[in-house]
């Protein structure tokens, strides 16, 4: 993008200008964002009657509740992630493919990402339901198990539960963010590879994956900062059940605060699941810009 | 090649089938009468037909409410962060500011932390100034959070509008602030709706603040009302009434998309690759 010339600073009143139009937002941010989130660090650091304390810490960090979710929220967000990036680019390879109804095939792809989380997992809540849901008698009917499966009471099913339904709702969403990426590869490079002889297979493992990386690193990378705070899915399909399977860090919060009222281990939590942040954040930065210099000459 | 047709097909096939088939069952189940929905296993096919569960709906729960709200809460929001949002975006994209790039990363940064850890603070301020049961407890943390995208979004289009147009208008004795709302705002209305459609999209969505500061049930919105029915009856699921509603309100956002559509991947993928 050309730079377009910008205002000229030494023009009368130039800070005063900034501070009118930037300050709305720093204010709302500064209020909404900002202060709950230092008030959590000092809840953490505090007692009751409000001395300094690590007992806080100490509680979580010795906890094995703590780390299951640690646990439980990295797990997800890795495979849900690797899943849906991989589904997602090949239905992007698919997509951008001519095609009759490609339009509207891409109207439909944008249904499950358009769908509030809360109601798509009160519907997948009901298809997995055991006697009367048609999810686990359509796998039996398919002689893929024995029975049909108790997704929503059996532990490790619950948690493949939460994957399906997040995948469900965000492969086509990945699949139309690639597709933009693959559109955006020159079609004379096909043809020049193709005049040379290469064939499908050759052409997508040494022109379109090199050439997407960048996007995919990118879609991966956020997505997974995304899928780290999961609460509405795993609030409303499993209740982070059955037992604490599925407790991932944002209802484990959830739960201490306002179920057993416990608002510094609450605090405390946070203040761990922003530090997780802040740390992928780092990799995120550092592997972008490394991305950035070795695939941009 | 008219093998690789043929694959491609299937593809589209498999493609179609993956996004729709929950919904097909969905909708299978709530025209069904109890009977029907209840047995088990399941009929996956229409034996039987009626619109009961979508009258029920009305009847046992304040659809009609949740949907009020959920409007008056993510209207507001959108408003207020279009309104600051373009603004902070002019200064970033034109004044360029010292200090502007840092501030647009921060602005990035601080909308990965998820509102769970934010979540006490805020219940806290918001009992603490009566405001629980509120719309604004809803319409400022959504504005909030609503930001950084809006700022991205706006001001990676108000750099491609020439800054002449803006030196004209001061010329012609408009202040600062006229200019950009009479000639820069005007013609960032492509992006504008794109961000309002998302934004929208984003705060109807939003489910954790709203369990959290709407406990009243006249207050709540379409998504915590939808996902806690079954909590208001003791005996049975009402699966064919929670279903029927939960597919009435996703129609407004699935008429959106049907015209919104490429304002909203091109949204999408500008706040994937530049965000």
């Amino acid at each position: 993008m050309p730079k377009q010339s910008v205002i000229p600073k030494h023009e009368k009143g130039y800070w005063r200008a900034v501070f009118g139009f930037v300050s709305p937002v720093v204010v709302f941010f500064t209020i909404f964002q900002i202060y709950p989130l230092m008030k959590n660090v000092w809840l953490s650091f505090t007692t009751i009657k409000g001395g300094f304390t690590l007992n806080n810490y100490y509680q979580i960090l010795t906890s094995q509740s703590f780390w299951q979710s640690t646990w439980i929220t990295v797990s997800f967000s890795l495979i849900s992630v690797s899943i849906e990036m991989f589904i997602g680019f090949i239905f992007a390879l698919l997509l951008n493919q001519e095609f009759r109804g490609r339009k509207a095939l891409r109207t439909v792809f944008l249904i499950p990402w358009a769908l509030p989380t809360a109601i798509m997992a009160t519907g997948w809540k009901f298809l997995l339901q055991h006697s009367y849901g048609p999810f686990p008698w359509l796998l039996y009917w398919l002689h893929l198990v024995k029975a049909p499966p108790y997704f929503l009471s059996t532990p490790n099913l619950a948690f493949i539960s939460i994957i399906m339904a997040d995948a469900w709702k965000t492969v086509p969403f990945c699949a139309l963010l690639l597709l933009a990426g693959l559109q955006a590869i020159p079609k004379d490079l096909y043809e020049a590879m193709q005049v040379d002889g290469a064939g499908w297979f050759f052409q997508l493992r040494k022109l379109t994956v090199p050439l997407m990386i960048p996007a995919i690193v990118v879609t991966l990378m956020f997505r997974f900062l995304q899928a780290f705070g999961v609460f509405d899915l795993i609030w409303v399909l499993t209740n982070g059940g059955p037992g604490n399977a599925t407790m991932a860090l944002s209802p484990f919060i959830y739960q201490q605060t306002f179920n057993w009222l416990d608002v510094r281990s609450g605090a405390a939590t946070s203040v761990m699941m922003a530090i997780y942040i802040l740390v992928l954040v780092v990799v995120v930065w550092t592997t972008r810009s490394y991305i950035g210099r070795r695939y941009t000459q | 090649m008219r093998l690789k047709r043929f694959f491609l097909y299937v593809g589209v096939a498999i493609m179609a089938f993956y996004c729709l088939f929950p919904i097909y069952f969905l909708v299978l189940d709530s025209f069904e009468p109890t009977n029907v929905s209840y047995s088990s296993p399941p009929i996956l096919y229409p034996v039987a037909f009626t619109f009961s569960n979508y009258i029920g709906v009305f009847k046992d729960i304040p659809l009609l409410t949740y949907i009020k709200n959920s409007t008056i809460v993510s209207l507001s929001a959108t408003a207020i962060v279009i309104l600051i949002g373009s603004m902070a975006a002019f200064a970033v994209a034109k004044i360029r500011f010292r200090g502007s790039s840092p501030f647009m990363n921060f602005l990035l940064i601080l909308g990965f932390f998820p509102a769970a850890t934010m979540i006490f603070p805020l219940y806290e301020m918001f009992a603490n100034f009566h405001l629980l049961n509120n719309y604004l407890s809803l319409i400022l943390p959504y504005t909030s959070v609503s930001i950084p995208l809006t700022v991205w979004i706006l001001a990676t289009y108000f750099e491609q509008i020439p800054t002449a147009l803006y030196e004209a208008a001061r010329v012609d004795g408009m202040s600062r602030f006229q200019a950009f709302y009479k000639i820069i705002l005007p013609l960032g209305i492509p992006a504008v709706s794109t961000v309002a459609i998302l934004n929208f999209i984003a705060c109807w969505n939003e489910f954790i603040l709203a369990l959290t500061f709407m406990t009243k049930e006249n207050m709540r919105t379409i998504t915590v009302g939808i996902s806690m029915i079954s909590g208001r009856f003791s005996y049975q699921y009402p699966w064919g009434e929670i279903i029927a509603g939960a597919l009435l309100v996703t129609v407004p956002l699935v008429i959106i998309i049907f015209i919104a559509q490429e304002k909203i991947i091109s949204g999408l993928t500008a706040g994937a690759i530049k965000g």
